[in-house]
């Protein structure tokens, strides 16, 4: 192992330093709906505080639960989307690549609010 | 005439261990929420081919692996995520390594982190998400630590094995 080596190894842990920052500042507000998209298209929204379970199309199955998205089950080989852990803040997601359903948690149109009084 | 049939017969052994690598890393549970994103084991194979030879071999060796890995295990996606994380991350080591001063460690972390940035870009163009970014970190992170161990394994074969085993 090198000097140089060792710089930039040094580098890489910075960038991930810095992109984790970023990343956390700007996300961590508890999310309030979940958007499903499939092929790039909104598929629905849903609230967060609702318990359900919803079917996307005939190929996955996710669960909101306590304010938590879950992927249950899906069609695809891998599985990775049923063993990710769940999410719950705003900009997670979950994504299942082959079917490419992407479960993301997003901002509804009250700005995280469910009823406004005036 | 008798060096090709021995490169080329070594060629495909270590296109074979590729392959091996590339199964032995699926039987790993390793699930970093990014779909497609893999520990890249068989990236020890193209370290060692582009030190031991040349970039031209270790592409060769890597393109057989993908392309017969991707069709007895994977799909086009899996295949499609693996050419774009090896292509970018052997022609990020290949220029690396003509700079002085790095070493097989440091190319190879360079290779490590490329792969992963390489499978995360064909995500991003999949799914368009922003929410991917999210995972760059642990991405990095993981090549970083991959990086790090597959350099240190491919820097063994060179030391302990006679030197004409490869031409």
């Amino acid at each position: 192992m090198k000097k140089r080596d060792l710089y930039l190894a040094a580098a890489v842990l910075l960038s991930a330093g810095i992109l984790w920052a970023a990343t956390g500042l700007l996300q961590k507000k508890e999310g309030s709906t979940l958007s499903i998209f499939v092929d790039n298209e909104l598929y629905g929204t849903y609230s967060l505080w609702e318990e359900q379970e919803i079917a996307v199309g005939d190929t996955n199955i996710c669960s909101i639960q306590n304010g938590e998205v879950r992927m249950i089950s899906a069609d695809c080989p891998d599985q990775i989307c049923v063993h990710s852990n769940t999410i719950s803040k705003k900009g997670e997601s979950i994504i299942c690549m082959p079917n490419r359903v992407v479960l993301e948690i997003t901002e509804g149109e009250n700005g995280g609010m469910d009823i406004l009084a005036k | 005439m008798k060096n090709r049939s021995k490169r080329m017969a070594m060629l495909g052994i270590m296109t074979a261990f590729a392959l091996i690598l590339s199964y032995v890393e699926s039987l790993i549970p390793f699930f970093p929420g990014i779909p497609g994103i893999k520990l890249g084991l068989a990236n020890l194979i193209v370290v060692l081919l582009l030190y031991q030879y040349s970039w031209h071999e270790a592409l060769l060796v890597s393109a057989v692996r993908i392309l017969v890995s991707g069709f007895l295990f994977g799909n086009l996606m899996s295949i499609l995520f693996s050419l774009a994380g090896a292509s970018l991350s052997l022609l990020c080591m290949a220029l690396l390594k003509k700079i002085p001063g790095f070493s097989v460690i440091g190319v190879s972390i360079a290779g490590g982190c490329t792969h992963n940035i390489g499978q995360f870009l064909v995500a991003m163009f999949v799914v368009r998400t922003g929410g991917l970014f999210y995972y760059l970190p642990a991405l990095l992170i993981s090549g970083l630590v991959t990086g790090f161990l597959i350099g240190f394994a491919a820097s063994l074969p060179g030391k302990y094995l006679p030197r004409d085993i490869w031409k």
